[in-house]
């Protein structure tokens, strides 16, 4: 009998946990070696980013700095090399990704949900005076936003913590991890003997093909609206929300595949939000050295930076 | 010769009861002398440099600055958001991740 190649044989085996963080379920794979005890430690690191820099968290220091809307809040680091990120990134983006957009999601009800119709040019005018990233101020380590202003979250700090955790795996020596948090952010680590990830994109009409994208020692970002919308009159309408005009995107998906989970995050909403004029953005994207595509509205497929692994499989 | 077959089929099930099942050996072992409990924490913690997070409740916020994740403190002192994890551990293949635009 011919000898296979011993690769054959191997199947790489992973203990998994998954846990609700983030408003969503988060997934770490260790190596099948390692320690049960690792994964109260990593996703503590997460749980410190939750009760540090949530703004939905009760205390964190967004939450005082939206609390104390016109007034200094002192933070700490950390906090200050955040905002500053978000505010190079909103200037990159020419304020159409704005994390001040707090105000904008409650007018068209992502908030909480019980808003069902469309707002009025005039209200979303209205709200977008308080929509500005420019307003916020850093003073040493201390941070202060414009009153009415409230900053959120929801679209980089989950990806954030996986960064966090995911630093803290290779540190301790694991060469061979994933973490999931929720699809939409994805931090791989791999070795020789696992050489990449594989991720599922989600096909977008019922007889599209699914795609499946090889990942190695990367992060992978994901922005769509497949999930997450609002229906009103029979129309679908994105909880990603353009900061410039006021109104939900219609692009279908974007795939981002950076260093960081952050960066990749940040990015996807970023160029989500921007609608059809993405395609204006994508040469500083691609200087960032970060890959991916783009389906926008007509359905047209627009890939960039390096061209990313894939293959097709059955719908 | 059949008391002699008798007698040495008794002692090998005796020998088999006794010595076969070691976990009944270990659990007499392990009642007889316990084994003392080590804090693994305290050979961890010298490397480290950790601070406990203070919460004053009167003004509704953290009251400490810390400076960096140099160690987490789970156990007794956790919060709700962990209370509720699911932390069953599975074993898993490296089988393909969904994408979904999750929040």
């Amino acid at each position: 009998m011919q000898n296979l190649p011993q690769t054959a044989y191997k199947i790489p085996v992973y203990l998994t946990q998954e846990r609700r963080c983030f408003y969503a379920n988060i997934k770490v794979k260790l190596p099948f070696t390692c320690d049960e005890s690792l994964f109260e430690e990593i996703y503590g690191v997460m749980d410190v980013v939750d009760r540090y820099y949530n703004s939905y968290t009760s205390g964190s220091y967004i939450d005082q700095i939206n609390k104390n809307a016109g007034n200094w809040v002192d933070v700490d680091d950390t906090c200050v090399w955040l905002i500053q990120q978000l505010k190079n990134f909103a200037e990159l983006f020419d304020g159409i990704y704005d994390i001040t957009s707090m105000p904008l999601l409650k007018l068209w009800g992502f908030y909480d949900q019980k808003q069902n119709e469309i707002p009025t040019s005039a209200a979303i005018d209205t709200v977008l005076k308080k929509v500005d990233f420019r307003q916020i101020e850093i003073d040493g380590e201390r941070v202060r936003i414009a009153k009415g202003q409230e900053i959120i979250t929801g679209s980089f700090l989950k990806s954030f913590a996986v960064d966090l955790a995911m630093d803290y795996i290779r540190d301790i020596g694991i060469k061979d991890a994933l973490i999931n948090a929720g699809g939409s952010s994805m931090r791989v680590l791999n070795n020789y003997e696992h050489p990449h990830w594989k991720i599922k994109i989600p096909f977008l009409k019922r007889d599209d093909k699914e795609q499946l994208i090889r990942l190695s020692n990367k992060a992978f970002s994901y922005s769509g609206m497949g999930n997450n919308f609002k229906q009103i009159d029979g129309q679908k309408y994105s909880h990603i929300l353009n900061a410039k005009t006021g109104y939900p995107s219609a692009i279908r998906q974007v795939v981002i595949i950076s260093n960081s989970s952050f960066e990749g995050d940040v990015l996807a909403t970023a160029l989500y939000a921007t609608g059809d004029d993405y395609e204006k953005y994508i040469p500083s994207i691609e200087a960032m050295g970060v890959s991916g595509f783009v389906v926008d509205s007509r359905g047209r497929k627009v890939n960039f930076g390096i061209p990313l692994e894939e293959e097709v499989l059955c719908s | 010769m059949g008391r002699i077959k008798t007698f040495v089929l008794y002692i090998i099930g005796v020998v088999l009861l006794v010595f076969g099942n070691r976990k009944i050996f270990s659990e007499l072992w392990d009642a007889i002398f316990p084994k003392p409990t080590v804090d693994y924490n305290k050979d961890l913690e010298d490397g480290f440099s950790y601070e406990d997070l203070k919460y004053d409740s009167a003004q509704g916020r953290f009251i400490n600055q810390t400076e960096y994740y140099q160690i987490v403190r789970y156990g007794d002192d956790v919060t709700e958001v962990m209370k509720q994890a699911k932390s069953r551990t599975r074993i898993e293949s490296d089988n393909a991740e969904s994408a979904s635009d999750s929040l």
